[in-house]
């Protein structure tokens, strides 16, 4: 594949991606432009020993991790570990309806957006996230873990506030 | 995935649908690309330079050296050489004389 048919491809994922971790539209395409001249730049040393996309999502989170905003701050009972079969699965379904994931997604600290993103959005499996962030799977699937509990703890509140 | 998951991911893509990257930031994206393989084309050739002169330097002179000494070595004036300068300087300051100096 060459770079036009990279760019064709992945355009709107890439920048979609870009847009979930920054916020901000003009800043994520900028970046969305310095992830795919990276990629052009490097695009000769790919030697096939992942997916191309994985490869591509790997330039593309080193990028945005280099544009990294801070964290902002979050409620402590986001980070309550509460096991997946403890929460009121009507209630969640019904936050998600009402609820902008997107926005919420934006608002998780980076390293579970990161993996959400990552889970969710490119609907990677664990192994592949391993590969993209260069963390054990282990860590991957704690932090997803976590970062789907600050995820619903967020979707209820807006269940309940937005009721 | 359990139902959580996938009515996530549902609504996720359903809200980033209408996210797309502007023609503006496609044009810019062609044009530094486009400039990229120009900047690479003279990457090849400062590399080339780099690597063949300024990194053997020492390497670069001995061979430059070399092709002097080669180059005077095989040089060789014979007698005939000589005579033919002398005499033909001799016309040139004879006739410079005849001129009426």
């Amino acid at each position: 594949m060459n770079l036009d048919e990279i760019i064709k491809k992945y355009k709107d994922i890439i920048f979609r991606m870009v847009y979930m971790h920054i916020g901000d539209f003009h800043k994520s395409e900028d970046i969305t432009q310095e992830i795919f001249i990276k990629i052009y730049r490097n695009l000769n040393k790919f030697r096939g020993d992942s997916s191309l996309y994985t490869w591509i999502y790997k330039i593309a989170i080193n990028t945005i991790k280099t544009h990294g905003s801070k964290d902002k701050e979050l409620y402590v009972d986001y980070f309550e570990d509460i096991p997946d079969d403890a929460w009121d699965e009507s209630k969640l379904l019904e936050g998600i309806q009402k609820a902008n994931v997107v926005s919420l997604m934006q608002s998780l600290p980076n390293k579970y957006k990161e993996v959400l993103i990552l889970y969710y959005y490119q609907d990677l499996k664990v192994e592949e996230i391993s590969y993209i962030t260069g963390e054990p799977s282990g860590t991957i699937k704690s932090k997803l873990h976590r970062g789907r509990n600050m995820l619903k703890s967020m979707l209820l509140k807006e269940g309940v506030y937005n009721g | 995935m359990d139902r959580f998951d996938n009515e996530i991911k549902k609504k996720l893509n359903a809200e980033l649908m209408d996210i797309r990257l502007s023609d503006e930031a496609m044009i810019k994206i062609h044009e530094k690309v486009e400039k990229e393989r120009k900047f690479f084309l003279r990457d090849i050739i400062s590399n080339f330079l780099n690597y063949e002169i300024k990194i053997p330097y020492s390497a670069f002179i001995a061979a430059a050296a070399l092709v002097l000494v080669v180059g005077i070595s095989t040089f060789t004036v014979t007698d005939n050489d000589v005579v033919g300068f002398i005499n033909r300087n001799i016309i040139e300051i004879t006739e410079y004389w005849e001129e009426g100096h």
